[in-house]
């Protein structure tokens, strides 16, 4: 496939994102994820296919999407939802090719989610966002879902935003085979790395893979490549908010030569998104975001360890 | 007519390198004093002072006949100062407004068709309920005053001329402000009062007035159909017979006699106060009080507390004459004060949380301007009375960063303060240093709404476009009026009609009709369906925006004639070159001209409606002209499959050309049409305006469907660039990029932005420095005006109530941002306990 055919399956552009990266940046968030974090606040971004998000606050209940969808894939049934809401078949939307329960809703209660995109489409953005790239030392960030799924589109998307002087970063699982990493990380500024937990066998419960090929990738990227790196680690209540745990990620940091860290606080804001794609929120109830304290005791490791720490990404 | 350089023109003062110093607790707050009067002003009862409108009443009755304009204005002014309740209170400044903590006046010669029969009067803040004596009073003068007001002598005109009832204008929600909102904006020179003081502009109205040929004969007036050149610095286009400057001169120096009358009364009565007092602290401060009235606004203040008390004379004394908001604002206030600031600080009289917290005194004295609204402005003015007060600017003389140590001041002292007035509000610059733009940042993040950004560029374009002007007249930009930009203390201060966009669209769909009650207005240009193409139906469009674009500056210009009756002597006396030219303002005495036009609202709107039409109609053909005439005409109900195509048609406010364009062209067209004909002078200085203020919401109420899948009633957009809530959908920098594009504020008068904020987005100073760059991004642009409202626990509490108002309320925090009013229910509680205060 030539590179002018390349697509990926972007799910939002956000402009002005002030946490992925340095200066202003536009975040390109890319569909498909080989895992399947329980925290996740973008869960829309899992799967590779087109989705639609079905959001609940919008809908008025009047039922004419089961009748728009041509496909069966919107049902109503009063047992399952008292409350008058709709059933969304969504194996059904990722096979459906117009969606036109989004165009068809008054309330707008449908989104898509997924649009293919060409490099050149998305450099049209970027090109128009680079006043705010110039003025703050900023760029742009892809992230996900696991760009790297779409490691050739997004080769070519970097390459293209060197040429047109664009500062390139990946917000990364580190999950894909080394050969992709490498060489989309050709055209990569900076990497934003999550490390989620040291322990393969709590990272497999954690996020459904183990993190060996994580942890080798990571030590490549130091070893093989020029591409600036900043680990970021999403702190999980119960899940990876031990001291242990961060001890044993800042030992090994130190190893590989990283001297930069971002403690990203679990948020929940992505519940409302599962009810949208008619899943269950995996987190048990009554997590809740750490409080400062515990973040900061979290932070006072990786400092001992001589390692810079930020709270959050906007910094 | 008099073309000489006066001697008293003010010489920009020669400006060493500042180095700003300061020494404030940044963490401070109110003191207990200062808290206390703070309470007591915003609790006082809003009242109704009649006094004023019995002396206006009985002079104008008693002397109608035999003196000239100014001059009753001068003997009602200098009857008020003499026969007003004075006072002490709580506040260390001297001088109230009216005879009440919180009063308002009625201004019976703008309109009184209301005051016979209304009972509640409707002020800035709160409404007074007249009592039995009150209500006599006020009928007895309203009698006089039917048939000679404003609105009595403006209306039978365009009835005559036009056939067209001003009043049903605003009813059908055409425009706003045809003949009820105007009377002479006074921006005037506080750098007069506060460096040269009132005795000396006596001195100069003496001079002038020797050189007075009494005999002179009045050339011809433009108005008489003679057009003058382009308004030139110190050459009137309006020239005025010699007996004409005499009595204006008269004017002015019974008004400035009555001022300083005014501030005798109150040095007086602080000299009493300070002899009966035993509290030797308290004593010292009426001393002070009564030297510092004794003393200004006559003489030259000598320090900061008098430069503040001068300040606060001429404007309480300007209002007193005359009250509308906008009226008489701070302007480059700090550039002002600074020199007596400056010399306190060295010599010891005061301390950075002293000035401070007089600075606050003086807030709230700003805080009791106000005046009794008719019932049409109540609906829309609210609580504003918009007292600009200007930070940063360039230095007029060398062009560089005029911030001193009084802009940082003012900005502490608002944090900790949180007035709804003066509104702050920054002329920009890149040479605004990071230290004062971060000062900025943390006054915005209170979610005050404060200050403003105004591009220091644009507006020296604007004035370059249409004036001549040394460059340190250019330089010294000020924010004034909602959103413009003048030359502060030199400047005339008139504007037009308010005009709603989409009504337009109405127009066009309904054949020139008000749908909902069918009846015709002005011309009808025929049935929407014998548009056959794009081109024919903008055409046709372009035909109404025509015709009554036109109707509104012809009935402002006439209505601006009439004004010219009702002079502002006071004013005039502190504004150059009034004095020296021997003319009010109102008559074009000043250098230059503000020159705001009619004012529009609904761009974005209406930029929608464009893209809606043109997309469904004739692109994609989705939707035929008949079925859309139907839908609108129907208010969509039964059509509300039309209602889905044209709610998601592209918008405005997403960087899509498509939208995007269309609202270019038509703002280009608008300003085009309006800029046709001169001001009510002859002047070619009018610019179009572009602010919506709360016009928006009074234009939707009685505007009917329009294709951009607004139902008929609703509200329409805030602002004149901000997007529709809920319609831009890619990010503030997208959002941006669309502003840039629809109107050029060079050629219009202003812009108006307004972007919400979560204040997550601006914490830390990571999240500053970002938001500045994107500001800053925004100005190199080309942008105007920009405005950022940082959301509190209230209004993410109030969304939450009524998720309708605040579709647009957008939350951002790592690689996530939503629309607040979509999140579920717990999470959004998780986001109101982190919108917190404390920064």
């Amino acid at each position: 496939m030539g590179t002018n055919e390349l697509t990926g399956m972007v799910f939002n552009i956000q402009g002005y994102s002030v946490q992925d990266g340095p200066g202003i940046r536009t975040t390109v968030f890319l569909k498909g994820c080989p895992l399947r974090c329980l925290w996740c606040s973008n869960p829309e971004s899992q799967t590779t296919p087109k989705d639609v998000l079905y959001i609940r606050a919008k809908c008025v209940k009047c039922h004419r999407c089961v009748n728009i969808c041509k496909n069966g894939a919107i049902s109503y049934n009063p047992d399952l939802e008292p409350e008058g809401y709709v059933t969304v078949n969504h194996e059904i939307c990722a096979t459906c090719k117009d969606h036109v329960c989004v165009q068809g809703c008054y309330e707008s209660a449908y989104e898509d989610v997924g649009t293919p995109m060409t490099v050149d489409q998305v450099m049209e953005i970027l090109e128009a966002d680079q006043p705010f790239f110039v003025q703050s030392g900023g760029g742009v960030t892809v992230s996900g879902g696991e760009p790297l799924l779409s490691h050739e589109f997004l080769r070519e998307l970097f390459k293209r935003c060197k040429q047109s002087y664009i500062h390139t970063a990946i917000e990364t699982t580190g999950y894909a085979p080394w050969d992709n990493f490498k060489s989309v990380l050709e055209y990569t500024d900076l990497a934003l790395f999550d490390v989620k937990h040291m322990d393969p066998v709590i990272h497999k419960q954690l996020t459904g893979v183990s993190n060996e090929l994580i942890h080798s990738n990571l030590e490549k990227v130091f070893a093989e490549t020029k591409t600036q790196v900043v680990i970021r680690i999403p702190v999980i209540p119960g899940g990876n908010d031990t001291v242990e745990n961060m001890q044993a990620t800042a030992k090994f940091m130190k190893k590989i030569g990283a001297r930069e860290v971002d403690l990203m606080p679990y948020h929940r804001m992505g519940m409302g998104k599962y009810a949208g794609l008619g899943r269950e929120y995996p987190m048990p109830p009554g997590v809740e975001t750490p409080p400062a304290e515990k973040i900061n005791e979290l932070k006072a490791v990786f400092e001992s360890n001589g390692i810079v720490c930020h709270i959050g990404g906007n910094h | 007519m008099s073309t000489q350089v006066s001697q008293h023109a003010p010489k920009a003062p020669e400006q060493m390198p500042r180095k700003i110093k300061l020494n404030f607790d940044p963490n401070g707050k109110m003191s207990d004093r200062f808290k206390k009067e703070k309470e007591k002003l915003f609790a006082a009862p809003a009242r109704l002072d009649v006094q004023k409108l019995q002396i206006e009443t009985d002079v104008y009755s008693k002397w109608a006949a035999s003196k000239s304009y100014s001059e009753i204005k001068a003997m009602i002014f200098d009857r008020l100062s003499r026969e007003k309740k004075v006072w002490l209170d709580g506040n260390p400044i001297c001088g109230h407004l009216t005879n009440f903590i919180y009063g308002g006046y009625i201004q019976p010669w703008r309109d009184s068709y209301w005051i016979e029969d209304d009972k509640e009067f409707a002020l800035q803040r709160g409404v007074h309920k007249t009592t039995e004596e009150e209500r006599k009073i006020i009928q007895e003068c309203g009698k006089f005053w039917i048939g000679q007001n404003m609105q009595d002598r403006v209306r039978p005109i365009v009835k005559a001329k036009y056939g067209l009832d001003v009043q049903k204008l605003v009813d059908i929600g055409l425009g706003l402000n045809f003949d009820d909102d105007m009377g002479g904006m006074v921006v005037p020179c506080h750098r007069t009062v506060i460096e040269r003081g009132l005795e000396d502009v006596l001195r100069q109205i003496a001079c002038v007035k020797s050189k007075c040929k009494v005999y002179g004969v009045q050339a011809p007036d433009p108005t008489a159909g003679q057009v003058p050149n382009e308004n030139t610095i110190l050459t009137s286009v309006s020239p005025t017979s010699d007996y004409k400057k005499w009595h204006f001169l008269c004017a002015c120096e019974v008004s400035i006699k009555a001022l300083i009358h005014q501030a005798e009364r109150y040095a007086a009565l602080a000299r009493e106060a300070a002899a009966s007092e035993k509290d030797p602290c308290k004593k010292a401060e009426y001393e002070e009080m009564a030297d510092r009235c004794s003393w200004v606004p006559a003489k030259p203040a000598r320090t900061f507390k008098e430069a503040l008390q001068a300040q606060w004379f001429i404007t309480m004394g300007d209002w007193q004459n005359q009250c509308m908001t906008v009226h008489h604002a701070p302007m480059r206030f700090p550039q002002y004060v600074y020199a007596n600031y400056k010399k306190d600080i060295e010599e010891g009289r005061i301390t950075d949380e002293e000035a401070i917290e007089f600075l606050q005194f003086w807030f709230l004295k700003v805080n009791t301007q106000n005046f009794v609204m008719n019932p049409e402005l109540a609906i829309w003015q609210q609580s504003r009375i918009a007292q600009q007060l200007t930070l940063g600017g360039l230095d007029p003389a060398t062009g560089e960063d005029g911030t001193c140590e009084v802009d940082y001041l003012i900005l502490e002292a608002q944090r900790r303060a949180q007035c709804p007035e003066p509104l702050l509000s920054v002329m920009y610059h890149n040479k605004l240093s990071p230290k004062f733009l971060m000062e900025c940042v943390k006054l915005i993040r209170t979610g005050i709404g404060q200050p403003s950004f105004h591009s220091q560029e644009v507006s020296m374009k604007r004035r370059l476009l249409h004036e001549e002007g040394p460059i340190e007249d250019i330089r010294d930009q000020a924010v004034a009026g909602c959103v413009q930009s003048i030359i502060g203390g030199k400047t005339d201060g008139t504007w037009e009609a308010r005009f709603n966009m989409t009504k337009m669209m109405e127009f066009f769909f309904s054949n020139g009709r008000d749908i909902k009650t069918g009846v015709a207005y002005g011309p009808a240009y025929g049935d929407p369906c014998e548009c056959k193409t794009w081109e024919e139906c903008y055409d046709r469009l372009y035909k109404y925006y025509e015709y009554w674009i036109d109707i509104c500056r012809d009935i402002s210009t006439l209505e601006w004639n009439m004004e010219r009756d009702h002079p502002t002597p006071l004013g005039s006396a502190v504004t150059y070159d009034c004095v020296e030219r021997g003319m009010d303002m109102v008559d074009g005495g000043a250098r230059y001209n503000w020159g705001d036009g009619v004012c529009l609202a609904g761009s974005v709107d209406a930029t929608n409606c464009l893209a809606a039409m043109k997309k469904l109609i004739f692109d994609d053909k989705s939707v035929s002209m008949e079925k859309m005439v139907a839908a609108i005409t129907a208010n969509f109900v039964g059509y509300e499959d039309v209602q889905n195509l044209c709610k998601k048609a592209p918008k405005y406010g997403n960087d899509d050309p498509f939208a995007d364009e269309l609202g270019r062209r038509l703002m280009r067209d608008y300003a085009e049409i309006h800029n046709r004909k001169p001001d009510y002078m002859g002047r070619w200085t009018i610019t179009p305006s572009a602010y919506s203020v709360t016009a928006h919401w009074a234009f939707g109420k009685k505007t009917w469907a329009t294709p951009d899948g607004r139902k008929a009633g609703e509200c329409m957009t805030d602002a004149t660039l901000s997007a529709t809530p809920g319609t831009d959908v890619k990010g503030p920098t997208a959002l941006i990029r669309s502003a840039l594009k629809l109107i050029d504020p060079v050629v219009y008068g202003s812009t108006h932005f307004n972007v919400k904020f979560h204040p997550t987005a601006l914490e830390g100073e990571a999240g500053a420095q970002k938001f500045l760059q994107l500001v800053k991004t925004y100005f190199d642009g080309g942008g105007y005006q920009i405005q950022f409202n940082c959301v509190t626990q209230e209004t993410l509490r109030a969304a939450q109530k009524d998720p309708d108002s605040y579709r647009d309320l957008i939350v951002r925090v790592a690689g996530f941002s939503a629309y607040f009013i979509t999140l579920c229910p717990e999470v959004q509680d998780e986001i109101v306990s982190r919108t917190c205060q404390t920064w």
